[in-house]
């Protein structure tokens, strides 16, 4: 090891306190993105000093404080533009037979999805309500090919049009590279963004979609983080989303 | 689009309610706000000492969470967590403003105040009672030296070179009370059980 990575190594505590000047706090960073022993302890220090913040003597917030952060909230959500549509991208092979199986035959398109997805569970879980809208579904699907150690948990929000996917059991991928979720539609994939991985756990990671009407499934591949016209890799993880979309 | 209700939004996971305030969903924030505002608060008031002041850290990082200047990231661990990050960071910088002269006032009373952790609180209520228990414990269990420079770095915003000059020690010796204080903390948070022993 250098002795640039001992004289971190000594800095990352006070890093991880907020102790290190802004000098230092660049330099631990700098150093800890090229180092994975600095890096992972840095985020194991972190996360024990962030629960330094639960053994504060518990005070109750004054009312007025949550109608003031409330009130700015919904002030600026009035004025917030409308969010931009990404722009339809160029279909690939490899999804030509999976739209062409899914969409106009549904059930063969059921049994092509078994075919490929072991759908572990399929949980109604908040369905409280006969209104459709307000419905919450819960999947959890394994990966294929050479991924099948890996989870997907879909949070379905019909309602509101959205989705959370949280995946697990991914493997490391090669620095420049990530993992990329698309949304499947009928005139080809369009790329919802790359997976949030953890930097302590590279398997897991999560990611947030919306503006799913028309999308029949979601599809998890490794890419470069340059590339976002089409995807290009092995299809490691589909993900159907529910008819009723 | 028909929103969720609200006895459906108290039932997600907060991971759930981030990626929803990520799409302007403010009744989303608003639960998130409900679960994390009282721990919030209550760090605001340990580090900043004023109730107005802390009222608008507490506000300040919220908003930025709304206002997605600051980016969800699994690998901090709990959005709890992260939000309490945040919160962190910007009341050390609002602590680093203020005067030296004040600031090293504040010190004395933050380095010498042995009995911190151990107070028995009235006010705790359950939501983070066992979690802000376990910590406490840890910190209380702590040695002296090492309990000294994890208070004045995390709740007095002191760098380590400062906390040098204010206990008059080397700075390695700072740096390795820190190192050995989180670790120590780690181990009775993973192991709770030790701090009865």
């Amino acid at each position: 090891m250098s002795i640039e990575h001992d004289d971190v190594r000594e800095l990352l505590a006070p890093a991880a306190l907020g102790a290190a000047t802004p000098a230092e706090q660049i330099r631990v960073e700098t150093h800890a993105g090229g180092c994975a022993v600095c890096r992972e302890e840095l985020e194991r220090l972190r996360l024990t000093a962030d629960t330094l913040a639960l053994a504060v003597p518990q005070l109750e917030p004054p009312p007025r404080l949550r109608e003031s952060v409330l009130a700015a909230v919904r002030e600026e959500l009035e004025n917030r533009p409308a969010s931009v549509r990404p722009p339809p991208r160029r279909r690939r092979a490899w999804w030509s037979g999976l739209t062409a199986l899914m969409r106009p035959r549904p059930l063969l398109a059921g049994l092509a999805a078994a075919a490929t997805l072991v759908v572990l569970g399929w949980n109604i879980a908040l369905q409280t309500r006969p209104d459709p809208g307000d419905e919450v579904t819960a999947t959890v699907v394994q990966g294929q090919g050479s991924a099948r150690q890996a989870r997907a948990h879909l949070i379905y929000l019909p309602g509101r049009d959205a989705a959370v996917v949280r995946f697990s059991g991914l493997e490391p991928l090669d620095p420049g590279t990530g993992y990329e979720l698309w949304a499947v539609r009928p005139e080809g994939p369009v790329s919802i963004g790359f997976v949030n991985t953890s930097i302590a756990n590279p398997g897991e990671g999560v990611i947030a979609a919306s503006d799913l009407a028309g999308v029949e499934a979601l599809a998890l591949t490794p890419e470069p983080l340059t590339n976002r016209a089409a995807p290009t890799g092995e299809k490691l993880v589909v993900v159907p989303l529910p008819e009723s979309v | 689009m028909n929103p969720l209700t609200m006895a459906q939004l108290t039932r997600l996971a907060d991971e759930d309610l981030i990626a929803l305030v990520e799409q302007s969903d403010d009744r989303a924030f608003e639960v998130l706000y409900d679960r994390h505002s009282r721990v919030a608060y209550s760090l605001a008031y340990r580090l900043l000492g004023d109730r107005q002041a802390a009222e608008d850290l507490v506000q300040d990082a919220f908003l930025a969470i709304w206002r997605g200047s600051a980016t969800y990231a699994i690998s901090r661990g709990s959005v709890r967590t992260w939000l309490l990050s945040i919160l962190h960071n910007r009341g050390i910088d609002r602590l680093r403003t203020s005067s030296a002269v004040a600031r090293r006032q504040e010190a004395l009373e933050i380095a010498y105040r042995a009995s911190d952790g151990a107070e028995p609180d009235v006010a705790d209520q359950a939501i983070v009672r066992e979690q802000a228990g376990v910590v406490r414990d840890a910190l209380v269990t702590l040695p002296e030296e090492q309990r000294q420079v994890v208070q004045l770095a995390y709740y007095g915003g002191f760098t380590h070179q400062e906390i040098s000059e204010l206990l008059s020690v080397p700075l390695g010796t700072v740096k390795s009370r820190m190192r050995l204080a989180l670790e120590r903390i780690r181990r009775r948070i993973d192991e709770p059980e030790l701090s009865t022993t």
